[in-house]
């Protein structure tokens, strides 16, 4: 499927999820009218509903427009590298709050070092370990910044 | 220094000629120079760490501040204010990182410069944009506070409405090559700000029943996500090895780069100030309107994005003019502007000061001396500021494969100290993915974040008056201000239907 087609697909798809739950919302205020005179349903209806239109317009540009090139519907929005540091960032985030910050930028700065392109793994190792402790000494010992904490409690 | 003033000269905004001494002898006493010095390193430290505002560290210091004199309290809390106005856009020129929400639109044009070895060149404007817009603001308040302050009374929901319909029509026609893009953008961004609780309500809105999403989403992790982290993804994908491959270029502008400069600080400053009296009113809406003015005055509008000087100067010129105009309606009635002048607010009860008319006639030294500390402090951000110019610069040689894992940490410290959530986090992170990916599209992030940042403030401002109303639409054509800018949109619209049609950009695909 063109690109095209699909950002208008998954523009329709929010737009649309978003409509009825809008929708609903404004059914079960109906009787109750707890939103004064413009309810709160009442903005994200007309929102989703532009969004909806913004999506059909797409589709008919796209329809009516030149065709793209091969080249272009063909290759892949994330490469390989780009997916796996996501894959890599992502996993922090699901890691953080069960180990804590401090053990998981143990782990998970090496890697990130790893996945940018730092050479051999002994020196993405040095180079993780160093930011980790830089960033608990300037952020949670000097700034006092809050940062998530696991189970050991750091 | 507490006690009352008396005397016929004592009157609010207005200063007699030997006051104006007695202003900078207040605001240049040692302790008063020290707690400014003390707020603006603060300010500028908390403006470049993106996640910590100047509004969560006004709130941790008022507790310290109280063991201060009245003074300084007032001048450490205000110098943090207005250093994190500038301290925003050093990551914004030098990761596309922005340090703060006004700070979005440095971006666009300081990234790029920075990318082109002008990142010394984006910094000294800045600081002396900043530097402009703070002292132009502190004349004022000293010379005409009231009357300044009475414009803003002047502004209800209805106004407001038309001033955020305003800045969203700007920011559809302006940002991106497609119109069409560009209104999707800002109607999604909308959208985002309005998941959540109701405020009027306290009902759950398209939430489908996960928690998370009760607190909506912080403005903070988006932007951050969208720019900073979108930007590492970007650059490990085309495997850039660094922001600037090649040499730095100079570190200050010269000749015509200065000149153009200077004229977007000016013209910045006077399109930050006056919105900067209203309450609630945003400085990322007052600095995209002012980068707005420059692209569409610009003689060649095709530099902007690209790296051109006034796409710096502008932004940074007109968040400064309204963070410092904040402080006028504060000090003036007693009405905080935005939440870090709240803080204020509660610094001054603390200490058993009363804003308002009255804190001119009764506390007159007070209030002189914060308005010295305040152009003393202008002056004191550019000393720091200027001279780290080079050093900072030099962070734009850095490799990607370093700096990467540096800017995603702080993007990740960020986004949780907004809320201590990992949700914000997770938004950070997967923002950055849908920015990389919006970037390779040719989708305009800037409309998303712009869209965020009026929707719900548009939504709350025509709420509230059709509430006054009670339902009827013509309240937002009552006053000659509501109809002037709805004009003005009108106008706005038009302009820019009519340049897309002569010419002929179309919709790339």
């Amino acid at each position: 499927m063109p690109i095209g087609l699909l950002e208008a697909l998954i523009l329709i798809g929010v737009g649309g999820v978003a409509l009825l739950g809008s929708i609903q919302l404004d059914r079960q205020l109906g009787p109750l009218n707890l939103g004064g005179v413009l309810g709160p349903a009442r903005y994200t209806i007309a929102l989703s509903a532009l969004i909806l239109c913004c999506a059909a317009l797409l589709i008919l540009q796209r329809l009516r427009g030149p065709r793209p090139a091969p080249a272009e519907a063909a290759s892949p929005v994330l490469s390989a590298r780009a997916t796996t540091l996501t894959a890599v960032l992502l996993a922090y985030v699901a890691a953080a709050p069960l180990v804590g910050f401090v053990i998981g930028s143990l782990v998970f700065f090496p890697l990130l070092y790893q996945v940018c392109g730092v050479r051999p793994w002994s020196r993405s190792a040095v180079y993780g370990a160093v930011m980790a402790v830089a960033f608990y000494a300037v952020f949670i010992w000097l700034a006092r910044i809050p940062v998530p904490r696991g189970g050991l409690g750091f | 220094m507490a006690g009352q003033d008396s005397g016929p000269e004592r009157r609010p905004g207005i200063l007699i000629g030997t006051r104006i001494i007695d202003v900078f002898l207040y605001a240049l006493e040692p302790t008063n120079l020290l707690y400014c010095a003390i707020g603006c390193i603060l300010g500028t430290a908390v403006g470049v760490l993106p996640g910590l505002g100047p509004a969560a560290t006004c709130a941790m210091l008022l507790s310290l501040t109280t063991h201060l004199s009245p003074e300084g309290s007032i001048i450490m809390l205000a110098g943090i204010y207005y250093g994190a106005q500038y301290g925003g856009s050093t990551t914004s020129i030098l990761v596309n990182v922005p340090g703060e929400a006004s700070s979005v639109v440095t971006c666009l044009d300081g990234f790029p410069m920075a990318q082109q070895g002008r990142a010394g060149e984006a910094l000294a404007i800045a600081a002396i944009g900043s530097f402009i817009a703070g002292t132009f603001g502190v004349v004022v308040m000293m010379f005409s506070a009231n009357f300044f302050a009475n414009v803003g009374l002047q502004f209800g929901p209805p106004e407001y409405v038309w001033l955020m319909v305003f800045g969203l029509a700007g920011v559809a026609t302006f940002s991106g090559q497609s119109l069409l893009k560009s209104i999707t953008c800002v109607a999604c961004g909308a959208l985002l700000a309005a998941i959540g609780l109701d405020p009027v309500s306290g009902l759950q809105r398209l939430t489908y029943g996960w928690p998370p999403l009760i607190g909506g989403f912080e403005v903070v992790s988006l932007f951050m996500g969208l720019f900073g982290v979108a930007e590492i993804i970007d650059s490990i994908d085309t495997q850039r090895p660094a922001v600037l491959v090649g040499k730095l270029g100079h570190l200050f502008p010269r000749g015509q780069e200065l000149a153009r400069g200077l004229a977007a600080c000016a013209r910045g400053t006077l399109v930050g100030f006056l919105p900067g009296l209203l309450p609630g009113l945003v400085p990322a809406i007052t600095s995209f309107w002012a980068y707005d003015l420059e692209k569409r005055i610009s003689k060649s509008p095709e530099r902007f994005g690209h790296g051109a000087i006034e796409g710096v100067a502008a932004p940074e010129a007109a968040n400064n003019a309204t963070a410092q105009a904040g402080f006028i309606p504060l000090m003036c009635f007693g009405i905080p502007t935005s939440g870090t002048l709240a803080i204020v607010l509660a610094a001054l009860i603390l200490h058993g000061l009363q804003p308002g008319p009255l804190l001119f006639e009764r506390h007159a030294h007070l209030a002189w001396a914060v308005i010295g500390s305040m152009y003393v402090g202008n002056v004191m951000l550019l000393i720091l500021n200027l001279p780290l110019v080079g050093l900072w610069a030099r962070l734009s040689l850095i490799p990607y494969r370093i700096l990467g894992p540096l800017v995603l940490g702080v993007c990740f410290v960020g986004a949780y100290s907004s809320r201590n959530s990992m949700f914000d986090v997770a938004v950070c992170m997967l923002s950055g993915v849908l920015g990389f990916v919006m970037k390779k599209r040719g989708w305009p992030a800037i409309a998303l974040v712009l869209g965020f940042l009026l929707g719900d403030p548009l939504e709350q401002s025509l709420r509230q008056s059709l509430a006054i109303s009670g339902g009827d639409m013509a309240v937002l054509f009552h006053t000659s201000i509501s109809k002037t800018l709805a004009a003005l949109t009108l106008a706005l619209v038009a302009f820019a239907l009519y340049q897309k049609r002569s010419t002929r950009s179309g919709e790339p695909e």
